[in-house]
């Protein structure tokens, strides 16, 4: 049940994630408030949002296939905290659009995300432990 | 036969008792030897490149001597720099790790796994920064020199992975 719960967060975020990129690619430059934020959006918003639709479409890939998802879990669950650190510690000021209502809303379900991706990669190492 | 006794008896001797109240080390470290010791030839072989690599990595870099190769652009963001130091310590740190945990004779699938993830990101983001720069001129071979190094990086921990399997099965067998 608590997975469950847990697999609905991941996609929240996954969804609202991929609206935010979107809109910012829509919205253009200006919506960005520094020129380091437009440099930093263009290199590291863009093929982070590939990543983590590569990564959600292969969990359900495996899941539908009945394969083994621990390790996928594990690799995006320390990609999903290191690139958390990231931003935290080196672009606290240069990537947060408050405009933006659903940059706002990923920004703040961040947490809950990574929260839920690390119950996520243990439960399902746990599991197959017990397998 | 007191020994027999005891354990007919359910009771526990002297000897078991002091065994028992030996404290146990936490953490365990074996040599290096011992712990390649059921490693394959190629896993030793790619285990030293890598950490001389990574070692050398991280020297050039505390020396400044990557610096030939990542030219501060006048319009390159300060917070480039900050996450340049970040990438920095994580290497130090995944360096450190992969070596403890062949030491605590742990398997090093997945952790190799997750840092070969790791360096994955790190060059691709690296890369996507080289082409948001455009081209240059001089700075271009430096920059394919740079993003080639991190791909040996890239590398070296699924070759490890590689070996680390063939070593299980080899146990195994």
């Amino acid at each position: 049940m608590i997975y469950r719960i847990c697999e609905a967060a991941v996609s929240v975020f996954v969804e609202l994630a991929a609206c935010h990129v979107l809109l910012l690619h829509h919205m253009g430059g200006p919506v960005l408030q520094t020129p380091d934020a437009i440099l930093l959006s263009q290199t590291l918003v863009d093929y982070r949002i590939f990543l983590i639709l590569g990564f959600t479409f292969t969990y359900f890939y495996l899941k539908i296939a009945g394969k083994d998802v621990s390790r996928l879990l594990i690799i995006a669950c320390t990609l999903a905290w290191f690139s958390f650190f990231e931003d935290m510690l080196a672009m606290s000021n240069v990537l947060f659009v408050p405009e933006l209502f659903v940059g706002k809303l990923a920004q703040f379900s961040r947490p809950v995300f990574l929260v839920a991706l690390t119950y996520m990669a243990i439960e399902s190492r746990r599991s197959l432990a017990h397998a | 036969m007191p020994n027999e006794k005891s354990r007919r008896d359910g009771i526990l001797t002297d000897e078991e008792t002091n065994a028992l109240s030996q404290p146990i080390p936490a953490v365990k470290l074996s040599s290096y030897g011992e712990a390649l010791s059921n490693k394959t030839r190629r896993f030793k072989v790619y285990f030293f490149v890598g950490s001389a690599l990574g070692a050398l990595f991280l020297l050039g870099y505390g020396l400044g001597g990557l610096d030939l190769f990542i030219v501060q652009q006048p319009n390159e963001a300060s917070a480039d720099g900050q996450l340049r130091q970040l990438r920095f310590i994580a290497g130090f740190v995944m360096l450190v790790l992969v070596h403890t945990w062949l030491l605590m004779r742990q398997p090093l699938e997945t952790l190799l796994m997750c840092f070969a993830a790791l360096l994955t990101y790190f060059m691709l983001s690296r890369a996507a920064h080289f082409m948001s720069l455009g081209n240059t001129g001089d700075d271009f071979w430096p920059r394919v020199i740079y993003v080639a190094l991190q791909m040996t990086c890239v590398l070296l921990p699924l070759l490890l992975i590689l070996e680390e399997r063939r070593s299980l099965r080899r146990m195994w067998q």
